[in-house]
């Protein structure tokens, strides 16, 4: 039933009740909920690591409200909100639950406020308006030119890749083959309805196929002969701002949606940071996930609109990352042709959805006969992660383990503990930037420019390498 | 109660530290095990600035790393223990980093091959053939070092700055630039303003790595610490002087100075 409880690129048939394609926030999640049950699974990546898609570049949000009610999006994203403090205690990934404060500038703002308060009410969250000085109140850094606010008490803020990279590790230590490093570039349907997946390391044999894939899910769909779906990379930009800055932001700070747009927010981050963004604009090409300086220019300039001490000096990064957009932007359910192909992709909320849409894709698997039941010696946790940073008095932490003393990266403070965790978990880092997703380091004001030298010699050590051939990005190695 | 703490033992901090020792306690930090910073423990200087400081009473802990500044005391950690160090003040000479690609305004795509000149120095130093090609930004006092080591290793180097006697290609710096390739560097392209108009023209230099060898900037990096406002904290981090003799005096001026401002308010 289980595979060994490491992640893997093997070559080997594997054959499972479930193949999951994609290693994103939603295939992951999937993966973990799985994993808990007595179904076999599979999870295929095509990159080397998990979270290098869409899950890799977004601003962590754990939105209590994104659309209209009645929608299935709405209902997953209602039912996950709750669930954060403990899923997040129980995954040791950083969450806050900071509130939201949205922001309106003008009077035509301030009644498109009113009506998002109307929206929210009706999908039963909590939403209270607030007067200019109640808003800067709530957010001493908002502008004192705001005409009005909404207060959003539920609103969170999540390490985004350090859930999905969570909910992969959780799987694997579950007995979850990870097979990373393995598009899948074909899939055939036996006359048993078995389907027959092949990627560029082995193939997999499975009763269900969970769809994953986010931008390249209409592909998957249309190798496996279900639904002609198109997806469309809807790139979004943003600003990293330095954490001696932001750490003094108390709340997310929205600014008014309009009819056509959700516009520059300024988010807070569990790093400490805060992003600007993000934009929104359709293109063809999956891999583009090019900045410029025309729209890091006007990110600033929007951004600064809603909170004046914004300045461009204070950016310590740029990034953008590409929403899986398609004319359905949630799609939770089985193809039309066929019924054992479950699709599985959101364009804007993937992350907020993910607790209770790993909950509806079982649900949903059972219901088309999968029979998967709890699996009593399942790990519903992984062992704890503390953080130096997160110490006023770090002196136990580092008594019980002394590498917690050790700082690695010097602006984000993150131990050499915490790389050498991450460069061993089940699910591991392969790369300096994989290192970085999992911890944070070189995430920091100097990006990396005193500690990736040391942490290059490390994830070579623990990957079999040398200086020249690790790789610094799951893509790419530092030398050429 | 310690009176004052030295962050960073490179020759600023060993100046600092080696005035006030005159006057007042002084405890030096520094996250590597060794005095010296970037001018390196075996510097013969460094040497004798240390065995000073020592004379004097200054009291030295390497391999450990300062963290975080609050309520006069810094949370200062090393393998197997941290400390609470009480002081009146604290110096902050955490020496000098490239620009990144953020404060260079480095747009575009973010493969591998985009290094810091600090960390492309580690790499070289190890004495492995790295890139073919090379782009090195600016011409901060890396940029020489690092296109040295690398066409020693059999690089080709293209300089794009000011002053880049020492590269095979030359370009002058750009209106701005910006990074191309997906999974490695194949690219970057700078933009230039045309002398007759708004209209800007694009030069494509490809390369296999972009070294980021501009101006120098402070390292900041102990929380409490970082902003040129924070209470009760002197930064001695200059650009110029650079050079060894240089630094060190000029933050014995610097601590001098601080003494100087005290007695005056202890004056009546
Ligand atoms: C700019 C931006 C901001 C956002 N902000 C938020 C926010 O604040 N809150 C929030 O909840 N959501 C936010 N989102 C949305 C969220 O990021 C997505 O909904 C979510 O990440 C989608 O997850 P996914 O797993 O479906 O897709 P992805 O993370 O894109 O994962 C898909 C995976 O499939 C893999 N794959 C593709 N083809 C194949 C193949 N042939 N074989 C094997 N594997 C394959 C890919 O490599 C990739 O890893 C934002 C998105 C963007 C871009």
């Amino acid at each position: 039933m289980t595979g060994p409880s490491h992640a893997r690129a093997g070559a080997e048939t594997d054959t499972v009740d479930v193949a999951i394609i994609g290693g994103g926030v939603l295939g992951t999640a999937v993966a973990a909920r799985l994993s808990t049950t007595t179904a076999s699974v599979c999870l295929l990546e095509a990159e080397s690591d998990v979270a290098e898609g869409a899950s890799k570049g977004n601003a962590g949000v754990a939105v209590s409200y994104y659309g209209p009610p009645g929608t299935l999006e709405t209902q997953l994203i209602t039912a996950s909100t709750p669930r954060w403090e403990e899923l997040t205690a129980r995954l040791s990934v950083p969450y806050r639950r900071l509130g939201a404060v949205m922001v309106a500038l003008d009077d035509e703002q301030a009644h498109h406020l009113e009506e998002t308060r109307e929206e929210i009410l009706a999908c039963g969250v909590r939403a209270e308006l607030l007067t200019s000085a109640q808003t800067c109140a709530q957010e001493p850094l908002v502008t004192d030119r705001c005409v009005a606010g909404l207060l959003m008490p539920d609103e969170g803020v999540i390490d985004p890749m350090a859930l999905t990279v969570a909910y992969a590790n959780l799987a694997a230590s579950n007995g979850v083959s990870v097979r990373l490093a393995s598009p899948v570039t074909a899939i055939r349907t036996d006359d048993d309805g078995r389907h027959l997946i092949t990627t560029a390391q082995g193939t997999v044999r499975c009763r269900f196929i969970v769809n994953a894939a986010g931008v390249a899910a209409g592909r998957i769909s249309r190798m496996a002969g279900g639904e002609d779906m198109r997806y469309w990379p809807r790139k979004g930009q943003y600003a990293v701002l330095d954490r001696a800055f932001a750490g003094s932001l108390r709340r997310i700070v929205f600014s008014t949606h309009s009819a056509t747009t959700k516009g520059i927010n300024v988010v807070p981050t569990t790093h400490g940071s805060a992003l600007l963004g993000p934009t929104a604009n359709d293109h063809e090409e999956p891999d583009d996930k090019a900045t410029d300086a025309d729209t890091v220019a006007m990110l600033v300039a929007s951004a600064s609109g809603l909170v004046p001490s914004i300045t461009d000096d204070l950016i310590i990064k740029y990034f953008a990352a590409n929403r899986p957009a398609s004319d359905e932007p949630h799609r939770l359910r089985f193809d039309e042709r066929i019924p054992t192909l479950l699709h599985c992709t959101n364009r804007s909320a993937g992350v907020s959805i993910s607790p209770a849409a790993a909950d509806h894709v079982l649900e949903l698997l059972n219901s088309a006969g999968l029979d998967a039941q709890p699996r009593r010696d399942a790990a519903q946790a992984l062992p704890p992660a503390p953080r130096l940073r997160d110490y006023d008095d770090p002196s136990e932490l580092i008594a019980a383990d002394p590498q917690y003393g050790q700082v690695v990266c010097a602006c984000e403070h993150v131990s050499a503990a915490e790389i050498n965790r991450a460069l061993a978990a089940p699910v591991p880092a392969s790369s300096v930037d994989g290192v970085r997703k999992r911890t944070g380091a070189t995430y920091g004001r100097c990006q990396g420019s005193l500690c990736s030298a040391g942490i290059s010699f490390l994830t070579a050590l623990h990957t079999n390498t040398g200086p020249a051939t690790v790789k610094q990005t799951a893509r790419g190695t530092v030398g050429s | 109660m310690t009176d004052t703490i030295v962050v960073g033992a490179g020759p600023s901090g060993l100046g600092c530290a080696t005035a006030l020792a005159r006057s007042v306690q002084v405890v030096v930090v520094d996250r590597i095990p060794v005095v010296g910073g970037t001018a390196g423990w075996d510097h013969p200087a460094i040497q004798r600035y240390a065995d000073h400081a020592r004379e004097l009473g200054v009291h030295f802990r390497l391999g450990e790393t300062g963290i975080r500044w609050s309520d006069h005391r810094l949370l200062v950690t090393g393998p197997g223990a941290s400390t609470l160090l009480p002081a009146a003040h604290l110096f902050f000479a955490g020496g000098l980093r490239p620009a990144t690609a953020a404060n260079l305004g480095l747009t575009g795509d973010r493969p591998a091959g985009v290094i810091p000149a600090t960390v492309a120095e580690h790499l070289l130093q190890a004495g492995v053939p790295l890139w073919r090609s090379v782009a090195v930004l600016g011409d901060g006092h890396w940029a020489r070092t690092v296109a040295h080591r690398a066409r020693q290793l059999g690089a080709r180097i293209i300089g794009i700055g000011e002053s880049t006697q020492w590269a095979d290609e030359h370009h002058p710096r750009p209106r701005s630039w910006s990074v191309a390739g997906a999974s490695r560097v194949t690219a970057l392209t700078l933009s230039y303003a045309d002398p007759a108009g708004a209209d800007t023209h694009q030069i494509t230099v490809n390369c296999d790595a972009i070294v980021l060898a501009d101006r120098p900037l402070p390292n900041r990096n102990v929380d409490g610490a970082v902003l040129s406002s924070a209470a009760d904290v002197t930064f001695v981090q200059p650009i110029e002087p650079s050079d060894v003799q240089g630094r060190f005096d000029h933050a014995r001026h610097v601590a001098d100075t601080w003494l100087n401002s005290l007695r005056k308010v202890d004056a009546p």
